[in-house]
């Protein structure tokens, strides 16, 4: 073999490199695929107030003993039911509601975690993630978790998409719009708590904004963002997972700084909009 | 006599919630308070001196060596609940106020308190200092102190030395009997040691391998002749995750080794040993004692159970 070759497969030959191989591409194309709609209807902080919401979650399962991925998807669900239902009337503004929740549930996470005086390493696993230690559980999990979600994102493209560019026309086709709004939070609190194991909580939201946002500046249209941001975000994960193993870093980090620096060229070098060709032609 | 109640109520609680039946946990928490107030005083302390004892001891294991310098003069308190991990623990209010009460502190020092510093401005005051290890040499090895010296029973020897020449500093009248039960308890230590090679000798040789979960055995090991292959986690601490290539390293050394086991700390999280396991064929052992003693009925309430228990593992892994 070639040593290109030997180059790209050396660090898979490993079984458990495979496993985070397969963990982080679902990983990546599913946070790509929701996140277009987080990067177009503005989500970015709500997804950030879901992945700190699954705290009080995680601190329970702990606490009696149960999965921890099981936990943090309840409480991601409830978290954003409760902002859904919040911000509802109009009352409450959407990003108020998330303040409220957020905060409320990552004090609420930290007041359990502080009653837990022994080991707490299965704690700070699934804040920070290892794409290291996922196990055929968590892959099936992923992978079953991410066909429902983008099986929901196929099958209601039109309806999320006028809902998401085109309120009034929504509500003349009389599409149940709050209904939908509940359906785009709770396909997001199941993907940030898919991504957990593999990027974390920290960084589970640039998995989900960064590839939307390159894909943005290179389309317009929904459909093609979505597979380019798919792209971007494989791209990203299997770029990171190379740097990871060969630079010796922190892999969910180094997949997110690939994420990053596709962003800033798609910025600079996109043919409609990147900041360089403007200024070239003015 | 209400502070040792709660202690004793929330080791129960620890103990309970590594088990899986909650339904029964309440139930069990009662009895803990109940009976467990009675078993709590290690070194068999008078009632009268179950009040805020003066010396306080940073880990479990130290407590119950320094309860057995002790003797009955002396009722010696645990700083750090039972299974907690001293490499990532931070202290409660609760934990500060008992430092600012104690006139003796007694640490295993080289490190392994990183908390130490801050608690001890936290608390204020003054207090006799005891570092446990002082005067064993680290072993040389790439990067951090080890300061797991405890599990080599021939380096508590050193700890028996310094914590009996703080007693009878502390409390000059009992100099006497701090000398006889530190002697004793060293005798006790050198039959465990002796213990302990009998045992790894009915290990072939070529299977005197340790894989661990974090550098924690490496005294051990040199002491009785076992090789650490590898460890799950890089470095002394348990606050490191491997990377990829670690990992790699480590799969690859295991299989070359063929080292048939992988031992865990009690409490520690299997996630990537299991993964690794899977992955080379070897199986994991867990329920380890390195950092804490059990709770008074379980498998390992003193420091010498600590150590026969983690022998009879691993000699049953191994052999």
């Amino acid at each position: 073999m070639s040593a290109v070759g030997t180059w790209l497969t050396e660090p898979f030959v490993q079984p458990f490199m495979q496993r985070a191989l397969l963990a982080s591409l679902m990983v990546g194309v599913i946070c790509s695929v929701v996140g277009c709609y987080v990067v177009l209807r503005g989500m970015a902080f709500l997804g950030d107030a879901l992945a700190h919401g699954i705290l009080p979650g995680v601190a329970v399962a702990y606490l009696l003993n149960g999965n921890l991925v099981v936990g943090a998807l309840i409480a991601a669900v409830a978290v954003a039911v409760g902002i859904g239902l919040v911000s509802r009337s109009g009352t409450v503004r959407e990003d108020t509601a998330i303040g409220i929740f957020f905060a409320a549930a990552l004090s609420l996470g930290v007041l359990l975690i502080s009653t837990i005086r022994t080991y707490a390493t299965d704690l700070t696993h699934i804040l920070f993630g290892n794409v290291l230690g996922v196990s055929s559980f968590d892959l099936w999990l992923t992978g079953i978790l991410g066909v429902v979600i983008l099986l929901v994102v196929v099958l209601l493209y039109r309806q999320l998409l006028v809902t998401s560019f085109d309120p009034v026309f929504a509500m003349t086709l009389r599409l149940r719009t709050e209904w939908l709004r509940m359906l785009l939070l709770v396909l997001l609190a199941l993907t940030i708590v898919v991504s957990l194991q593999t990027v974390g909580v920290g960084l589970v939201v640039a998995m989900l904004v960064t590839p939307g946002a390159t894909a943005y500046l290179l389309v317009r249209r929904l459909l093609p963002m979505m597979t380019t941001a798919a792209a971007v975000g494989a791209v990203s994960a299997v770029g990171g997972l190379y740097i990871s193993y060969y630079a010796n870093v922190a892999s969910g980090a180094a997949m997110v700084l690939v994420a990053t620096i596709l962003f800033f060229v798609a910025f600079l070098f996109s043919p409609d909009r990147g900041v360089v060709w403007r200024w070239v032609r003015r | 006599m209400t502070r040792s109640l709660v202690a004793t109520g929330k080791a129960g609680w620890l103990r309970i919630r590594r088990g899986a039946a909650m339904d029964v946990a309440v139930c069990l928490v009662m009895c803990c308070i109940v009976t467990g107030c009675a078993g709590s005083g290690e070194g068999g302390a008078s009632d009268a001196e179950m009040e805020t004892g003066p010396v306080l001891a940073a880990e479990s294991f130290l407590a119950d060596i320094a309860q057995n310098v002790a003797g009955n003069r002396l009722t010696i308190q645990t700083l750090l609940p039972l299974g907690a991990d001293p490499h990532g623990f931070e202290p409660t209010p609760g934990d500060v106020r008992k430092v600012a009460e104690a006139a003796v502190l007694i640490v295993n020092g080289a490190g392994f308190e990183a908390y130490l510093d801050d608690l001890l401005a936290g608390a204020g005051g003054d207090r006799m200092l005891v570092e446990a290890s002082a005067g064993l040499k680290p072993r040389s090895g790439p990067g951090e102190r080890d300061p797991h010296f405890w599990l080599d029973p021939v380096n508590v020897k050193t700890y028996v030395e310094n914590i009996r020449r703080a007693l009878a500093t502390f409390d000059p009248e009992g100099a006497d009997e701090y000398a006889s039960n530190a002697a004793t308890y060293t005798l006790e230590l050198d039959q465990l040691d002796a213990w302990v090679k009998g045992q790894i000798q009915t290990i072939v040789p070529e299977r005197r391998l340790l894989i661990t979960n974090h550098d924690s055995f490496s005294y051990y090991a040199d002491r009785y002749g076992l090789r650490v292959v590898g460890t799950v986690l890089p470095g002394a601490s348990t606050g490191v995750a491997p990377s990829a290539q670690q990992m790699t390293r480590l799969i690859t050394d295991i299989k070359e080794a063929g080292a048939p086991a992988i031992f865990l700390e009690s409490g520690a999280n299997s996630q990537l040993a299991q993964q690794i396991a899977r992955d080379t064929g070897a199986i994991i052992v867990t329920g380890l004692y390195t950092h804490s003693t059990s709770d008074p009925d379980g498998r390992a309430p003193t420091y010498l159970d600590m150590i026969r228990y983690n022998t009879i593992a691993i000699v049953g892994a191994l052999r």
